[in-house]
């Protein structure tokens, strides 16, 4: 219920200025923008639906759940919109005198960045993502929640920019941190799944190691018994017959140790290793989403 | 894309510790986008957009941010493109990708429709974004089926590989197992080894029990394929024995058994491999990489009788003396412009098929021989005599069987719906054609139709019609379980087409019994190859989907030198051989009915080995 409130209001606030209905547990959106029905592939008006009940009895419904087809299109439409903004601070010079932390404001340059970071963790069927704001001033990272102080459109003939690369690297630095924080349970659990993988595959082929040698033991074995038995034979056709066996177990012996049974398995055993690694890989793919730049007069 | 990797490591106190570490660490790969220059170069140039539009994009990211699998999110998206809702299709789906990670065997009883199942997986891999590179490997006779329902079920478009060059940049592909697993001897490779340099993120194979024997070039081939998930689709995990299971499992997870020695230590009663030692650990053990459930347990999936009927229709003097002559023709004056005889087989392929069909398609043929000049002037001639027979044959023998056959089922089973198959268009035009004449309202279906077309037509039938008069072509995938009667007015020499065409009907929803109605030429082979194929195979109690393996198993359902199937062969070398002597035809029929027996047979005891072990 949570989540399809939180769609719902998703939508309402992204068809803003479009046509709405709000009917019979359906959201029916028409006079839809051009530029995003070709980007969707499909004309308006939408239904959208919030249950697969309703999505049945309504024809040519949209489900909309989270995670949705629909949700991802709305999501990969604004992909490379709202990535960059200039925010003038709207603050008291007195407050920054006052406050602890809002006293760094008053250093250096009057500049701030702001990068935020897109996370998407994938491992096994999971998918994960997380977003970081990460707040750089004078080329220091620092920690003043910003959201709390009033901001209006800047003017960009307020301010100078000259050096964004170096605040990017580091913000990535400072991403990578947190990241490491972020994964260290996910990395737990897979290496606890990757670990109890790879023991099968360890212990399944040091069996199959230890059973070759043990055949070629046994062979070597038979080999030593049934020349010892022709030695103490005395009959010509049991002699003939030990001999014929002994023929046998060093053509089998000679064969087992021609097929370099240790090397071959061991190959097998990298790649069913390399499998499971590739199976539990952990892979984190970071993107920038927006820098927004604050500034504010003295 | 800048790709920065980190991958954990311990202090390691040599270096083939480090080395063996270093293999079986835990790999984490992190990457930053390039975009992300772009955006710093906006910043330089004082490109600016309203904040609001950032924080828009972040209440995006909410909404679509996915969760964990608890729900196919991926199902609202082909609903409406599956004729039934069965929950058991949706929880297997869920649970692979759930509890097995990806990696599974799934053994669900034939007729519970794993295709879909898989396809489910497929999808939500797809849409989740876990799954780039796909390969699906098939028997050769169901490749098309399957590229086929993926895009008509599921709008994913896969890819067929055929040859070996063409696994470069392959994404969502699809390959006959028969054709890729070729092994080079001279080269000592795969012909098709450019699989094994993929890494799949999803290989799906289906009819998974060919993978019985490890020492096959076929089970090797796909233990060599690099894939992050595996999925085997068989009813019969073993057909002899349990050492089929162990090799199937040991590609899925290797050692998940133990050794081949422990396996037969623990699973096996005195090493004996049919009988399994401790049944219920094996189950246990099984379950935990396999999906199997039974018909009778699954919701809403029933499956209806097929009633076999065989309609014999007795030529008229003038009827059979112009046929048997256009068969000598074939046989025995079928030139080339030089004189040169033309290769029999391939004409007998391709005509003999025409000629049984109808009078309309016989003289179609005729009238295209007249008119080409790659004929042999005497070939020709005897041809324009034929023609002249044909055209002045007074009745139609088939079709007045046909005509009877309608107004029996009427009285049988008043306003039921009747499909009639004929493989030919100008067969499908004439029996229209009279059938208007005599008042009876239908509708035609045909290839060449728009998909829009084809729906009309479906509608027109349900609705409105008594009647649909259909070729193969364009008829693929149809779902027609409102009708319950087929008449096969001729019949294709490949049992797997006729399993189509009986297939359009015999679907999960299907209500009543099946009468599958089979016109055949009282003396001719028509007789006996009917008999065999809808009395032998399609008619004996088989659930859907069952003789495709059997032929699969059997080695049958491959193409054949001619370009059609190897059991269509075996049926047109035995005629040939014939020599049009229709004793001697029966006599070799009467050698394939033995050899299908026995496949049929040994797939039944595969299924009672399978259910003994698995259900009980």
């Amino acid at each position: 219920m949570k989540e399809t409130n939180m769609s719902k209001k998703f939508l309402l606030e992204f068809f803003k200025d479009c046509k709405i209905e709000d009917e019979n547990e359906v959201l029916t959106i028409s006079s839809i923008p051009v530029d995003f029905e070709d980007f969707v592939g499909k004309k308006g008006p939408y239904k959208f639906v919030f249950d697969v009940k309703t999505h049945e009895r309504v024809r040519d419904s949209e489900p909309i759940m989270q995670g949705s087809y629909f949700l991802l299109s709305i999501r990969d439409y604004l992909e490379n919109k709202g990535q960059t903004s200039l925010l003038e601070l709207k603050i008291d010079p007195k407050k920054i005198k006052l406050d602890k932390k809002l006293k760094l404001l008053n250093t250096g340059s009057n500049l701030l960045y702001e990068f935020s970071f897109m996370s998407n963790y994938q491992y096994l069927n999971n998918k994960k993502q997380s977003i970081n704001k990460i707040l750089i001033k004078d080329g220091k990272i620092i920690d003043i929640d910003i959201s709390k102080i009033k901001t209006q459109r800047g003017d960009q003939k307020d301010v100078i920019i000259n050096n964004s690369t170096e605040q990017y690297e580091l913000a990535k630095n400072k991403l990578e941190e947190t990241i490491k924080k972020e994964i260290k349970p996910i990395k737990e659990n897979l290496k606890i799944k990757l670990n109890k993988e790879l023991l099968r595959v360890k212990d399944h082929y040091s069996k199959r190691i230890r059973e070759k040698d043990e055949e070629l033991e046994n062979c070597a074995n038979k080999i030593k018994m049934l020349e010892s038995k022709r030695k103490h034979t005395s009959y010509e056709r049991d002699r003939n017959i030990l001999a014929r066996l002994i023929r046998e177990s060093i053509e089998r012996l000679d064969m087992l140790k021609k097929k370099g049974y240790r090397e071959r398995l061991k190959i097998e055993e990298d790649f069913q290793i390399k499998d499971e690694v590739e199976k539990h890989a952990l892979s984190i793919k970071n993107n920038l989403m927006n820098v927004t730049i604050y500034y504010y007069k003295n | 894309m800048k790709s920065k990797k980190i991958t954990s490591s311990k202090n390691s106190k040599n270096n083939l510790d480090k080395e063996e570490s270093h293999k079986s660490d835990l790999k984490v790969v992190e990457t930053f986008s390039n975009e992300d220059l772009k955006i710093l170069e906006k910043i330089k140039n004082k490109e600016f957009e309203p904040r609001q539009m950032f924080e828009l994009k972040l209440k995006s990211e909410e909404a679509a941010k996915q969760s964990e699998i608890k729900e196919l999110i991926s199902y609202p998206l082909i609903k409406k493109n599956l004729t039934y809702n069965l929950p058991h299709q949706q929880e297997g789906a869920l649970k692979i990708l759930r509890d097995l990670d990806g990696r599974a065997l799934l053994a669900d009883e034939v007729g519970l429709g794993k295709t879909i199942t898989a396809g489910m997986v497929l999808k939500e891999c797809i849409v989740r974004g876990f799954v780039r590179k796909a390969l699906i490997l098939t028997p050769p006779s169901l490749v098309s089926q399957w590229k086929d329902e993926l895009k008509t079920k599921f709008d994913l478009d896969f890819t067929e590989i055929s040859k070996e060059d063409e696994w470069e940049n392959a994404g969502l592909s699809i390959a006959s197992i028969d054709r890729v697993k070729n092994f080079n001897t001279k080269t000592n490779e795969f012909k098709h080894n450019k699989a094994h340099q993929v890494y799949w993120d999803i290989i799906i194979i289906d009819e998974a029990h060919k993978l019985k024997d490890k020492n096959t070039y076929r089970w090797k081939f796909v233990d060599k394929l690099q894939k992050k998930r595996l999925l085997l689709l068989t009813a019969t995990p073993f057909q002899n024995d349990l050492i089929e299971l162990y090799n199937l499992l040991a590609l899925l997870k290797r050692g998940h058994l133990g050794t081949i020695s422990e396996f037969r230590s623990n699973f096996l009663v005195d090493g004996n491999e049919r009988q399994p030692l401790n049944p219920r650990e094996l189950k246990r053990k099984l379950s935990e990489v396999m999906i199997r459930r039974r018909r009778d347990e699954a919701k809403g999936v029933h499956y209806m009788k097929r009633i076999p009927r065989i309609q014999s229709v007795d030529l008229t003097y003038d009827e059979r003396h112009a046929y048997e002559q256009v068969v000598d023709l074939l046989f025995l004056h079928y030139l080339d412009f030089n004189g040169v005889p033309i290769n029999t087989v391939l004409a007998a392929h391709s005509i003999l098929p025409k000629i049984t069909s109808s009078s309309r398609s016989s003289i179609e043929f005729l009238e295209n021989l007249i008119n080409n000049s790659k004929y042999h002037t005497s070939t020709i001639d005897i041809a324009k005599g034929i023609l002249q027979d044909f055209k002045s044959l007074g009745v139609d023998t088939k079709l007045e069987k046909l005509v009877g056959l309608i107004e029996e089922i009427s009285a049988r089973d008043r306003g039921s719906k009747v499909l009639i198959y004929t493989k030919h268009p100008a067969t499908m035009e004439y029996i229209s054609e009279t059938l208007r004449k005599k008042n009876f309202i239908i509708t035609e279906f045909k290839g060449g139709l728009t998909a829009y077309e084809k729906t009309k037509r479906i509608e027109e039938f349900k609705e409105k019609t008594q009647i649909m008069v259909s070729t193969e072509t364009g008829s693929e995938g149809l779902n027609l379980q409102f009708c319950s009667n087929i008449i096969n007015y001729d019949l294709p020499w490949n049992p797997m087409s006729v399993e189509q065409r009986i297939g359009r009907l015999d679907r999960i929803g299907q209500k009543k019994d099946i009468y599958v109605y089979n016109l055949a030429t009282k003396g001719t082979m028509e007789e006996h190859v009917v008999d065999l194929i809808i009395n032998k195979m399609c008619c004996i109690g088989l659930i859907m989907g069952e003789l495709p393996i059997i032929l699969f198993n059997m080695g049958l359902d491959s193409t054949g030198t001619s370009g059609s199937s190897k059991f269509e062969e075996k049926l047109m070398h035995a005629f040939l051989d014939s020599r049009n002597n229709l004793g001697r035809f029966a006599t070799e029929i009467g050698k394939v009915e033995n050899e299908i027996t026995k496949g049929i047979k040994d797939y039944e005891q595969t299924k009672k080995r399978t259910s003994e072990l698995l259900d009980k």
